[in-house]
């Protein structure tokens, strides 16, 4: 990636910032981004909405999102880090050079979710720090094109760089996940209770039912924090590896 | 280019329009960031830092939490006040009149006599001012309040995010109506000097030429990579410093075992701070 292309300003940041610069980010390129979503995300809402009928809201489909969620975001990642440099980029190409490095980001997320799983039994604090050391695993394989182990490094390196980054990203990402949960189902069953007046016909999360408008919302908030996540990979190589200084000095080395 | 990328940013398109500039004549490219630009009447620009969804969430969450807390304060008086029997009644309304207070007038109360701030907004740095930057006034306070039950529906400020993300400078409703937006407060401190690191010795001192001379920009990169070099590795910094160095050490004569030393010697003859270790 060339830094002096980017469409974002590059400078030292804080993780809230960071977030109120993926709205920002999102927003001015709403259009790709929505494209994706109803590629990446909306066949997954019928089959999820069919289960939720059928298991009448059982909590196990809370999972489904889960364990959905590295497969939406990885295709956001690489479209946000296209986006970052391009004003356009074509989809077809892009999911396509994701599914090329799928065995790599496979692995690290196998990676990362045995180290989870062993960090969890072993240490009750375990698991946020593990989830908190490999969050780049996505991006230095899409992005830097890394393979298993150095994705892994460079993961743990970034993440411990800017540790307190990380931290309160990984706090983010749960509200995040949350928040759209919520929405969701408010907005599900406004539009269903109230507008359409067909009462509750999958149940409501205050019955204590998960459902589909509830996994909706989950199943959204993954590409929201792909490109979260995305700019907080680039913040965390702006502070640590001084992105803004290498286009200031490359500037000031051209003028010469 | 074309004229449907300049819809990123509203000023320029003023300037652009206001001077007759074709925009297929620019080459341009948009950085991005959490900023708005403004102009004062007396055609000053300033910028100042945009809040968004992140730093005010987290200031509404301490003012949720602050409320609460008031509102427990209430009642534990309304259950000392259950003891009187006259009082009983009484004390039921004073809790409904407190509730519907808070709801209501914690945010334009707090605003009001804080300029622009509640407790949770101050705990963040954050402050409502007026859209073109001055100073909030009671109307708008009140306004933009009196929109928070809109901006809160259909759950959770779904609305309220959802016009946030459309609009550029990051505002709920409340905050179009009242005219108002959120800004971040500069914190800003006097930065130190910047640390000559190891000082210039007597001999480099004598193999410099006499007088270096490095234009703004470039006094204020070397100024900045010179600030941040603790944070970057030893290689890094080098792999930085070779983008200016050669360049730098052709134009003044400066010459040292590595590029970075080459633009601290540089940087630490043009300002006269070669001078300090004496």
């Amino acid at each position: 990636m060339n830094p002096n292309q980017c469409r974002v300003v590059l400078r030292p940041r804080g993780p809230l910032e960071v977030l109120d610069l993926a709205v920002r980010f999102s927003r001015e390129s709403w259009q790709p981004l929505f494209r994706l979503a109803a590629y990446m995300v909306l066949p997954f809402v019928i089959p999820l909405a069919v289960a939720a009928w059928f298991l009448e809201g059982h909590w196990v489909l809370l999972l489904a999102p889960l364990l959905l969620g590295p497969i939406i975001q990885a295709p956001f990642t690489l479209l946000g880090g296209r986006l970052l440099f391009a004003e356009a980029v074509p989809l077809w190409p892009m999911v396509k050079d994701t599914l090329r490095q799928a065995p790599v980001l496979l692995s690290g997320w196998l990676a990362t979710s045995v180290a989870l799983a062993l960090s969890g039994i072993t240490c009750f604090y375990g698991a946020p720090v593990a989830q908190m050391s490999l969050m780049y695993i996505t991006e230095t394989a899409l992005l830097e094109q890394a393979g298993v182990g150095r994705g892994v490094s460079r993961s743990l390196r970034l993440a411990g760089a800017a540790l307190g980054t990380a931290g309160v990203a990984a706090m983010a990402r749960w509200g995040l996940l949350s928040w759209f949960a919520l929405v969701g189902e408010a907005v599900g069953q406004s539009t269903v209770g109230f507008i359409l007046q067909l009462g509750e016909p999958f149940g409501s999360l205050f019955g204590g039912q998960v459902t589909p408008f509830l996994l909706t919302g989950m199943l959204l908030s993954q590409p929201a924090w792909a490109i979260y996540r995305l700019l907080l990979y680039v913040d965390v190589r702006t502070r640590t590896e001084g992105w803004d200084l290498q286009v200031g000095l490359r500037a000031a080395g051209l003028e010469q | 280019m074309e004229w449907r990328s300049f819809h990123k940013n509203d000023e320029l398109i003023g300037c652009l329009r206001a001077q007759h500039v074709r925009p297929h004549h620019i080459v341009w490219v948009q950085h991005l960031d959490t900023t708005a630009l403004v102009e004062t009447p007396e055609r000053v620009h300033f910028r100042y830092r945009l809040a968004g969804p992140g730093p005010r969430a987290v200031a509404w969450f301490i003012d949720v939490v602050i409320r609460v807390v008031l509102v427990g304060v209430v009642i534990a008086f309304v259950s000392l006040l259950s003891i009187i029997p006259t009082l009983a009644g009484a004390g039921m309304g004073l809790l409904l009149l407190w509730l519907f207070f808070l709801d209501w007038g914690y945010g334009a109360a707090f605003e009001i006599g804080l300029q622009g701030r509640t407790p949770g907004k101050m705990a963040m740095g954050l402050r409502v001012v007026r859209a073109d930057g001055s100073p909030g006034r009671v109307p708008d306070f009140v306004l933009r309040n009196m929109m928070r039950g809109v901006d809160f529906l259909p759950g959770i400020f779904g609305i309220g995010v959802a016009v946030m993300w459309w609009d550029p400078r990051m505002r709920r409703l409340g905050d179009l109506v009242g005219g108002t937006v959120v800004v971040r407060e500069d914190r800003s401190q006097v930065l130190g000097t910047v640390a000559i690191d190891p000082p210039v010795s007597e001999e480099e001192r004598r193999n410099m030429p006499g007088r270096v001379v490095l234009g703004r920009d470039e006094t204020a990169i070397i100024e900045t990579f010179l600030r941040r070099r603790r944070r970057l590795s030893d290689e890094r910094a080098e792999e930085l410093a070779l983008l200016l160095g050669p360049a730098l050490s052709e134009r003044t004569g400066v010459q040292a075992p590595s590029w970075e030393r080459v633009l601290t010697l540089a940087y630490a003859r043009a300002t006269g701070r070669d001078r300090e270790a004496d």
